[in-house]
């Protein structure tokens, strides 16, 4: 009896130590933030591993979500006779929700994991004890750069699946159900609210950004130095950072108040 | 926080020019103010007040430490004099990598305490540490370069990051130090795109280019064809009797090793003994003879010969 | 760092195609617009909202003026609607905000009809005349029991 109550225990008090040590690694992250020299060549390229080479993956995800929610809420819509609400539903569904979780989750499993596994292969062969060797924090140079561009290509790339989502509707919408243009275009507009609607979207890519730039940066700096370690980081990269994104989409819809 | 240190001993081991211009040039100016086997300063107070012997330049003490169930030391102790080559030798997981990774301060002990130039590093932050190991240069195993950065960017980082200086400075002067291994025109490569010989080379390059006092070098042999393993010992050699660098190896590589190092350290079950290579090739105590086995006290009795029992 | 022009240009580009989707979405699709007539608030106060949400766009003869920014109950305990409409539109104190709805089944808005008087309504003014939700439940109701009535 006393077993099980034991174990649990041990997994909470486990837990609660790996957020303490997450919040940590944050606080060291934030506090090299201000300090020189200044990484912005080192930032420029983990935007570029991050950013542009999401960019494809991005397009295409969003405007194949785009036709695929024209399809669906068309033939659903039409059976209402209310075939010129697509433009809002898509884009209130898109701007508010799907836009920014879905771009958080595959840019989890695009850049996210990659974030992970380089950090953890620079410590499996030392890399990280080399920087330590020759006065170098890690965090300011590998970390720091790499978080930094998580969070500041997540809106972005946020930006583009909703477009390239709102276009795949349109292209769906328009030209194989025959719905006008205008109309679509209208019901969007009208619908979606810069204050409440994008403001929300761009408030929550960015949270998942600094949720993944943090996750991923953490768990390869603190992954066992070898090949194992490395794949399990990576693995529990994906996991982590995937669930903390619903959590918090979760929390930033509740707390904005639909 | 470095140089003070050695502003305060009375010593300025950085004597104009850099540690490499005077490998090329060997000029006498550098000759005469080398402090090497010269122990004309005793003892010496630095910045923390503690007073340091040049007998114990890098003293451990009482090392405990475990890995999970693995003990590694228990009790260990030694001293480094500066100035001259210290060799680690020991079978697998003695922890002579440990050791090493102790004294650049990355790896604290369980308890005990280890100090550098009178610092107690297991007590000093990650920011106190950095200051001091700019005055330490580190060879790892399999070199640790960073592999998304050419080999100019390697070698240059630490002179970019701490001197301030300009790409074009930084690259002569790492051509210099390339050159100095014996590496040419490799400056634009990938770590990616070299032999595991250069690979350790460029390491060597990098662990030195900061002109360090101490240098720590795990394996540096290892991998080498015979040429540059001559080669390296050379430069080891040069940089310990012309400049005072103070270094301590960890290296299977036996002759090699044995030719220039002026005292062994053979670790052992948690602890270990520690003495010059002729009063190790001496010994009777049947671990060291085991360890040293028949080719190695051998060539230890060749070359206590052929130093005609001189040599220190 | 070495030179990394082509890398440099390419990551300027992505940030710069980002930030474009983002302004797009937010000045053509949000609709956010700078320097914004500004709006004055409007109260009236109704027997009965209906489905009426806040947002809701207040027309005058369909064209959008505004929208509903606060929905409660007064002290007297009846629904009580604020509007923010902008401040350039003249609407007399004698005009009358109504419930509209927009087709069968669409959203609710307000419909403002405009009066005879010259004063106009300030803001934090109330509608004198309101016409509450025109809902068609009770409609259907009303149908069904008119019918029961005349059998």
């Amino acid at each position: 009896m006393i077993g099980p109550i034991r174990e649990l225990g041990a997994q909470v008090t486990a837990g609660v130590e790996g957020l303490g040590r997450v919040a940590r690694f944050g606080g060291r992250l934030i506090a090299a933030i201000p300090r020189p020299p200044s990484r912005f060549g080192f930032f420029v390229r983990a935007l570029f591993d991050a950013g542009v080479l999401s960019v494809a993956l991005i397009c295409l995800s969003g405007f194949t979500v785009g036709m695929v929610l024209g399809l669906q809420l068309y033939t659903t819509l039409s059976r209402f006779g209310a075939e010129e609400g697509l433009g809002a539903v898509v884009g209130l569904s898109l701007v508010r929700e799907l836009g920014p979780v879905l771009t958080g989750l595959l840019v989890t499993g695009r850049a996210g994991s990659a974030t992970t596994a380089e950090i953890g292969a620079m410590k499996s062969t030392e890399q990280l004890d080399g920087l330590r060797m020759m006065a170098i924090d890690p965090m300011h140079f590998v970390a720091l750069p790499r978080a930094l561009a998580l969070t500041v290509a997540m809106p972005l790339l946020n930006g583009l699946f909703i477009v390239f989502a709102i276009a795949g509707a349109y292209g769906v919408g328009v030209w194989r159900q025959g719905l006008d243009g205008g109309v679509y275009l209208a019901g969007l507009e009208s619908a979606v609210l810069f204050g409440d609607d994008v403001g929300q979207s761009l408030l929550k890519s960015l949270v998942f950004g600094l949720l993944l730039g943090l996750i991923s940066t953490y768990k390869g700096h603190s992954c066992t130095p070898d090949a194992a370690g490395v794949a399990r980081a990576t693995t529990s990269t994906v996991v982590t950072a995937s669930v903390c994104i619903l959590l918090a989409d979760y929390v930033i819809t509740a707390l904005w108040g639909v | 926080m470095w140089s003070t240190v050695w502003d305060q001993r009375g010593e300025r081991l950085r004597v104009g020019g850099s540690t490499l211009e005077s490998l090329a040039e060997a000029s006498p100016r550098e000759a005469s103010s080398r402090p090497s086997d010269a122990p004309s300063v005793a003892t010496g107070t630095v910045a923390t007040g503690t007073v340091v012997s040049p007998d114990a330049f890098i003293e451990l003490r009482d090392i405990r430490l475990a890995f999970g169930k693995r003990e590694v030391f228990d009790g260990m102790s030694c001293r480094m004099r500066k100035g001259e080559i210290h060799l680690l030798l020991g079978g697998s997981g003695t922890g002579k990598s440990t050791l090493l990774r102790m004294v650049g301060g990355l790896q604290r002990p369980d308890s005990g305490d280890v100090r550098v130039a009178g610092h107690s590093l297991p007590e000093k932050s990650e920011r106190e540490l950095g200051e001091i190991r700019k005055g330490i240069g580190m060879l790892f195993q399999n070199g640790a370069l960073l592999d998304s950065m050419t080999v100019l960017e390697n070698v240059g980082l630490p002179l970019r990051e701490h001197m301030r200086k300009s790409w074009p400075e930084i690259a002569t002067q790492v051509a210099r130090v390339l050159k100095s291994v014996g590496l040419e025109g490799v400056e634009g490569l990938l770590p990616r795109e070299l032999s595991g010989g250069m690979l350790r080379r460029v390491a060597f390059a990098r662990a030195i280019v900061m002109e360090p006092e101490i240098l720590l070098c795990d394996e540096p042999f290892s991998g080498l064809d015979p040429i540059n393993v001559t080669r390296i010992e050379d430069l080891l050699v040069e940089l310990n009797r012309k400049l005072g660098l103070t270094v301590v190896v960890t290296s299977h590589h036996m002759a090699s090793s044995l030719r220039m190092a002026n005292q062994m350290i053979l670790l052992r079950r948690g602890g270990c003994i520690a003495g010059t290579p002729e009063v190790l090739a001496s010994s009777q105590d049947a671990e060291v003879t085991d360890f040293l086995g028949e080719d190695g006290r051998s060539y230890l009795a060749r070359l206590h010969e052929l130093r005609g029992g001189s040599a220190s | 760092m070495q030179n990394h022009a082509t890398r440099d240009l390419i990551v300027g580009l992505f940030v710069l195609v980002g930030l474009a989707t983002l302004a797009y979405l937010s000045l053509q699709v949000g609709g956010i617009e700078f320097g914004a007539a500004k709006r004055i608030a409007l109260e009236a106060t109704f027997d009965d909202i209906g489905g009426l949400s806040v947002r809701a766009p207040v027309r005058i003869g369909g064209v959008k003026i505004g929208q509903v920014s606060e929905i409660g109950l007064d002290e007297e305990s009846r629904p009580k609607v604020t509007l923010a409409v902008d401040a350039g539109v003249a609407i007399s104190t004698d005009s009358t905000a109504a419930i509209r709805t927009a087709g069968l089944l669409g959203d609710q808005f307000i419909s403002v009809e405009l009066g005879a008087e010259d004063e106009t309504l300030q803001s934090g003014e109330a509608f004198t005349y309101t016409e509450s939700a025109f809902s068609i439940d009770k409609l259907v109701g009303r149908l069904v029991h008119d019918a029961g009535v005349s059998d």
